[in-house]
Order: structure tokens, then C-alpha cells, then sequence
């Protein structure tokens, strides 16, 4: 991403916006150098000045390559960071250019953050057939690595073969909530979804896009090139709302792709009307849609999955409620 | 009410009357402190990286045990506003 749209994106979206995430994704979002992030830091300070308040910056990377000055620049810059990590060598999915597993390296990556910052960094786990195949195993894993959040995150690429089915999804995300609620170590301090998914049933307020509705409302992706899209997970010209570079952030606002969008969240959520968990699961994510029927207005694909967590999830919550309110022991 | 409903509405009154200091198990015991906040009975907000702002992007993974406190939390429904 050229220095010029970085400042363009800055200028325009934080004059419009009270408050802005920068999520650093990629590809791999380090290829683009440290330089690259101490030049867009600087460009954040002359827009906000101090006003450190109303942005926040986050990296996701795969951890290879991660090292002590990569480290420290983080640290320094308060930049939250992701660890993107599916699992040992022997289930993860993620390889190098040279199709060799990864998992060591970002193994040792985890290590080294612990052991030179005390930073138990959040994973980002993408759950596939593979993985979801032992989820005893799963658990024990990332607990060993001794991460500080676990997000699990179902596969919803373009590899059909990859995607969780339905049954395995249900049995999958039931079990891994189970080991987490009822294991006494606190190390991983936050499991997602079920954080949010806990939340909602309790009516408070977090959430993430896809258990909140968040499509096309919440979140906007720019590309290199400057050009803006609906999120990360939707490109080519249908899915473009204009360039930051040359449009206003209005018209891309008003984009009639923003519109059409919105139109097939729309339609998606009323395939959910009457469902019973629908406060809480909020209809799923339009990328799991796509790339399961090839159009966004459509149900999500995992919704047997999110009716059963969300149940499950609800059901643990009373018992151990119960079992903990005064006099009912 | 259906079944659903029901069982948040028992969980939620339940959850209002559970001292956490009784609460030996840590994952609840949180959840319990984090409710009660919220409810304005004292405790502990749930802190910590994307939960902080409210709706984030999944994809995102980054977290800092304690570093975010859900009361400096900036998202607000004037964020909403500005995108639409
Ligand atoms: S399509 Fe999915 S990943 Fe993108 S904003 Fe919607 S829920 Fe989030
Ligand atoms: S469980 Fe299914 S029907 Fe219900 S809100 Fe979620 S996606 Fe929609």
C-alpha cells in the first residue's frame, strides 16, 4: 500500500468517523516492512495529534518472520496483535510458500513473546475438517502454547473439501465450549465466539461482525490499490464501493454496490425471522453465504450449527447458575 | 415466552443473585462479575482487545490481557450514524 493512499485513508475516513480500528490484514500484513507501519503511525499522529482516543491499531499475522524487533515495535506502538494459527503441524492447514507446515515457527513466535514481553498474544484459529476432528486435542494444544485468547474461526473459503458440515460444526464448537467453561486454569482468558455468544445472552453489549449483524454496516476493507470494498472477504467490481484516492467518503457511502449489499443482508436476515436464537446468533455472515451458495442474500450456511451452540451455550450457563445462586447449591 | 426466552430470562435473574465471591470456577465466576457490572452491582467489566470496542472484525485476533477497559470503550451508535 503506496504512502499516499495510507494518508488518504486516515484523512478522509477519520474525518468522517468518531472512532476507527485499523485492522492490519494481508496476505501477510508484514511483507509490507516495519518501515511501512512506522511511516502510517507517523501519518495517524499528524492527523489526531494526541488524541489517541479515537483510533486503535491491529495487526493479524502468521508469525513467521516475527522477530525481536518486529516484537518490540508492537509493544511500542500499542498495536493489539493476532496470531493467526490453526493448530499443530499435524491438523493445521497453513504452509509456507514451499507448501512446509508452519505451525513450529509460529510456535516459536508464541515463545519468544512470552518470554521477552510477558504477552500472551490472541490466536486466531481457522477451523476446518481437519482440526475439528479432536477437539480434546485442539484445546490441549493452545493451552500448552499458553496463548491468551482463542478465537475459532469456521472455514469459509472457496475449498469446499475444507468446510466444517453441519454435524461437525455443532459437535465441534459444543465440546471446545465445554473444555474451556469447565477447565479451572484461567490461561486462556477468552474463548471466541462463545465470549460474545455468552454476552448476547446476558444482553451485553460486545460483539463481533458476524454474531452482530455487522455486515456492511461496521466494517469497510481498502486494498493497496486504494480501492474500497464491502470487507476482506468480498472483491471485484460488484462487491466495490469506490476508491479512496478519488471518491468522497459520501459517495462511497452511497455506493450503489453498499446499497445492493445491504439489500441481500436484508433479505438473508429475513430468511431468520421467527427464529427463536436470533437476538443472539443475528443471522450469521454473508462470506460464509457466498461462498457456500455463490450470492449473499442467503442463510447462513452454519445455521443448525449456531442454533446448537447457541442453546448449548445458554443451557450450561443456567446450570452452573443454578448450581451457584443463593440457597439452591 | 418460548423456551428460549425463557431460559435467558431464568439465567439473567439467577445471574443478579450469585455472589461471585462463592463462585469457584474462574470462566463463571468472570461472567458473573461482568454481569453484575453491568447491571451497576459492582464488579469487574469485561475488558480486553476487540470485545472493548463493541463490533469488530472477526478475522481479528488481537488481545491484551486487561489492557482495554470496556469503560473507555469508544464505539458508540454515532459511529453507526457516520455509515449510514
Ligand atoms: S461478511 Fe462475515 S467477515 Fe465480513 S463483515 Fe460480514 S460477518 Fe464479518
Ligand atoms: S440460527 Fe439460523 S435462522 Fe436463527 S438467526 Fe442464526 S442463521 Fe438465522
Amino acid at each position: 500500500m503506496a504512502d499516499d493512499v495510507v494518508e488518504a485513508m486516515i484523512r478522509k475516513f477519520g474525518s468522517h468517523f468518531p472512532f476507527l480500528e485499523y485492522s492490519w490484514h494481508g496476505g501477510e500484513p508484514t511483507m509490507a516492512g516495519i518501515d511501512f507501519y512506522r511511516r502510517a503511525l507517523a501519518a495517524q499522529t499528524a492527523f489526531y495529534g494526541d488524541d489517541t482516543s479515537r483510533y486503535r491499531n491491529n495487526i493479524q499475522t502468521n508469525g513467521i518472520g516475527f522477530d525481536d524487533e518486529w516484537m518490540d515495535f508492537v509493544r511500542a506502538g500499542k498495536i493489539a496483535l493476532g496470531l493467526s494459527h490453526d493448530g499443530p503441524a499435524s491438523v493445521g492447514t497453513r504452509v509456507s510458500r514451499s507448501g512446509k507446515p508452519i505451525a513450529d515457527k509460529v510456535e516459536g513466535t508464541i515463545d519468544r513473546l512470552i518470554e521477552r514481553h510477558d504477552f500472551h498474544p490472541g490466536v486466531l484459529c481457522v477451523v476446518t475438517r481437519a482440526n475439528a476432528r479432536d477437539p480434546d486435542g485442539l484445546y490441549s494444544y493452545f493451552k500448552a502454547q499458553r496463548v491468551g485468547a482463542l478465537s475459532l474461526l469456521p472455514h469459509l473459503g472457496a475449498e469446499p473439501e475444507l468446510r466444517l458440515t453441519p454435524d461437525l460444526y455443532g459437535s465441534f464448537f459444543t465440546r471446545m465450549f465445554d473444555l474451556w467453561m469447565d477447565d479451572p486454569d484461567g490461561q486462556i482468558e477468552r474463548l471466541g465466539p462463545f465470549d460474545h455468544v455468552m454476552a448476547k445472552i446476558l444482553g451485553l453489549p460486545r460483539s463481533i461482525c458476524s454474531w452482530d449483524a455487522g455486515c456492511f454496516r461496521d466494517l469497510l476493507s481498502i486494498e493497496p490499490d486504494g480501492g474500497v470494498y464491502l470487507c476482506s472477504a468480498f472483491q471485484g467490481d460488484d462487491h466495490r464501493l469506490g476508491n479512496i484516492l478519488t471518491d468522497s467518503v459520501a459517495d462511497i457511502l452511497d455506493s450503489p454496490n453498499l446499497h445492493a449489499a445491504r439489500a441481500a443482508q436484508e433479505k438473508a436476515l429475513a430468511e431468520c425471522e421467527g427464529c427463536d436464537v436470533l437476538d443472539v446468533c443475528s443471522g450469521g455472515c454473508r462470506e460464509a453465504s457466498f461462498f457456500s451458495f455463490g450470492e449473499i442474500g442467503r442463510r447462513d450456511p452454519h445455521c443448525e450449527g449456531r442454533r446448537i451452540l447457541v442453546k448449548h451455550v445458554a443451557g450450561r450457563l443456567l446450570d452452573k447458575a443454578r448450581h451457584f445462586s443463593q440457597g439452591e447449591v | 415466552m418460548d423456551d428460549f426466552e425463557t431460559t435467558k430470562k431464568q439465567l439473567q435473574d439467577l445471574m443478579d443473585n450469585i455472589d461471585p465471591a462463592t463462585v469457584d470456577q474462574v470462566k463463571f465466576r468472570r461472567l458473573v462479575d461482568a454481569f453484575r457490572a453491568s447491571m451497576g452491582h459492582g464488579g469487574t467489566r469485561l475488558s480486553g482487545g476487540e470485545i472493548a470496542y463493541g463490533r469488530s472484525y472477526e478475522r481479528s485476533s488481537g488481545h491484551e490481557k486487561g489492557h482495554d477497559k470496556a469503560d473507555d470503550n469508544p464505539w458508540s451508535d454515532s459511529w453507526s450514524k457516520a455509515m449510514a
